[in-house]
């Protein structure tokens, strides 16, 4: 059970849809990700954590395909007592915000202000959520600035130039 | 005398500009309850955090914590800024234990090019990394005692065995708090002349000290009263809630990445990670402190197998420029798991960088943790948890 490679063979078995896309780069060996559709994540989950014992969700986050149009949430399932147990795991959906990804709260707690920083950051939505509010940012600030097409309206405080990101005149009282 | 203009300007109703997501509402209390606001101003909360309390008498029935004050964007300005100048900005995460940062960021970056630190920058690593979990660990016993009212042990820590590791590493590479110390490909200088017998003469000196800090506080009986017992977490909660580092083990759980999944060279020391029992604030106390002993044993062993050689890996370059692909490097951080992950798109900027925080995800057991405890257990826990609010809110 201790192989890696292994819990990739059982995820596989049990989730025909699963494949593996990718791998992280470590000093000389590569540690593979698996791709699942959104529809299994929540099923993956459980299976993880219940079957398979890894009884800790490290992080979640997400990238900005832009180009391809679409986001990918990273998630990384690990055991708490053996480490060296994990498995990253990727699901992709739609940048036009038609997706609503499961959210693993009612799982692991730990979920929570995660996924509510992605929302926050990057806009994407996640059904069943018991708060998904901002959390780093305030209720009225416009967009979701990890988005790779983000561009910054200069509130006052900042023109914006100093952190290098596009800088939209529209609607900014300051210009 | 006032002119009608100021008049006029004065009672103008202005409307705060930012509404925070935690706004609490007349319309949710019942008879007998009251909201409560703490911080982000409150010298207990170790930085601008937040807390709206739902109060019944003494008793909190809800704890809204509100993070974001010390938000930066540290993950947009990664991907406006090349992989060396970002090194500077993980200093700024946790900055009371900046060297740690530096670590994180420069393995994965590492991870991402393949290349390896020489031996002698690796035991520098573990020395600095380790003097700098000792100095946070201190603040954090420093600034816990005042918390709960033993302003002595504040003196001591912070202000004497503190400022010797601070002297040390400003000796090492010049700065007190944000040293940018540990590069990509090995670390930025060699150890100045007499550094290392300096670095000797502390670790007595500091096993002395804890001696100290035992009759001054952990087993002072008034500390004891207001620690012993509050804010339990139990072994099962705080994995679910993603806790690591001290406050999982705290509760238990004997999980150390250095012991566990060793990086860097960890698998050459001996130690023993410490583990609490009960999970509760003097426990989440006790680990730190022991932790501290621990620490100065691995540098004690560096410092005496510490090789000669190169100090960066050799043709690296400021300027690099990682193949396509993604990395995540995890260490053990003063705070629990601190971790970066990378994804790299062939340029000398990362495509995308996340922070694992471990004090973000640590605070997020909060607001379960402190419903049923009374007001004056608030500062006892959340001081425990010791979260930086620099690493929070990023």
């Amino acid at each position: 059970m201790s192989d890696p490679s292994s819990l990739i063979q059982n995820v596989r078995d049990r989730f025909p849809s699963a494949e593996v896309c990718g791998a992280l780069s470590e000093f000389g060996r590569a540690e593979e990700m698996i791709l699942v559709p959104l529809n299994d994540l929540e099923a993956l989950a459980v299976f993880l954590k219940e079957d398979m014992k890894l009884d800790f969700l490290n992080f979640v986050t997400a990238v900005d395909w832009i180009k391809n149009s679409r986001f990918e949430l990273v998630y990384l399932f690990q055991s708490i007592e053996k480490p060296e147990r994990k498995l990253f795991v990727k699901v992709r959906l739609a940048r036009d915000g038609g997706d609503v990804v499961p959210s693993l709260t009612a799982l692991w707690p730990s979920a929570d202000w995660q996924e509510r920083e992605i929302f926050d950051l990057f806009g994407i939505r996640f059904g069943n959520h018991p708060n998904l509010k901002r959390i780093l940012l305030w209720d009225e600030f416009e967009g979701h600035p990890l988005r790779k097409d983000y561009a910054h309206v200069p509130d006052g405080c900042d023109s914006g130039q100093e952190i290098g990101v596009p800088v939209s005149r529209a609607g900014n009282p300051h210009a | 005398m006032k002119t009608t203009d100021s008049n006029n300007v004065q009672n103008e109703r202005v409307t705060p500009p930012f509404r925070s997501p935690v706004t609490p509402d007349e319309g949710e209390l019942s008879e007998n309850e009251l909201w409560l606001n703490m911080g982000p101003q409150h010298p207990s909360t170790h930085g601008v955090l937040r807390v709206v309390l739902k109060m019944e008498g003494e008793i909190i029935r809800e704890a809204r914590p509100d993070v974001g004050y010390l938000h930066r964007g540290v993950e947009k300005l990664a991907e406006n800024r090349t992989y060396s100048q970002f090194n500077i900005l993980t200093d700024r995460n946790d900055y009371l234990a900046s060297m740690l940062n530096n670590w994180a960021y420069c393995l994965s970056v590492e991870k991402l090019l393949g290349v390896r630190a020489p031996e002698r920058a690796e035991y520098l690593r573990v020395i600095v990394g380790e003097l700098n979990r000792i100095a946070s660990h201190l603040v954090f016993i420093g600034t816990f005692g005042i918390d709960i009212g033993a302003f002595t042990p504040f003196l001591y820590a912070f202000g004497r065995e503190r400022e010797m590791v601070l002297d040390l590493f400003e000796r090492l590479c010049g700065a007190r708090l944000t040293y940018n110390y540990i590069r990509i490909g090995g670390v930025m200088a060699d150890l100045p002349d007499g550094w290392g017998d300096q670095a000797r003469s502390f670790i007595p000196h500091m096993r002395r000290c804890l001696k100290e800090y035992d009759d001054l506080l952990t087993y002072n009986p008034i500390f004891l009263d207001r620690t012993k017992g509050i804010g339990a977490i139990p072994k099962d909660k705080a994995v679910s809630y993603g806790l690591s580092g001290p406050n999982l083990r705290a509760s238990g759980v004997s999980t150390d990445l250095r012991k566990d999944e060793p990086y860097g060279i960890y698998d050459r020391f001996q130690f023993k990670p410490a583990v609490g029992t009960t999970g509760d604030t003097w426990d989440r106390y006790f680990v730190r402190r022991l932790e501290i002993e621990e620490s100065l044993n691995i540098v004690e062993q560096a410092l005496n197998s510490l090789p000669e050689g190169d100090i960066l890996a050799k043709g690296q370059r400021p300027t690099v420029r990682p193949p396509v692909g993604e990395s995540y490097a995890q260490i053990e951080g003063a705070r629990g798991w601190l971790g970066i992950y990378l994804v790299s798109d062939g340029t000398e900027r990362p495509y995308r960088l996340h922070v694992r925080g471990p004090s973000f995800i640590n605070l997020t057991i909060l607001q379960e943790m402190l419903k049923g405890w009374k007001i004056a257990d608030v500062v006892a826990i959340l001081g425990s948890l010791d979260v930086v609010l620099g690493e929070v809110d990023r």
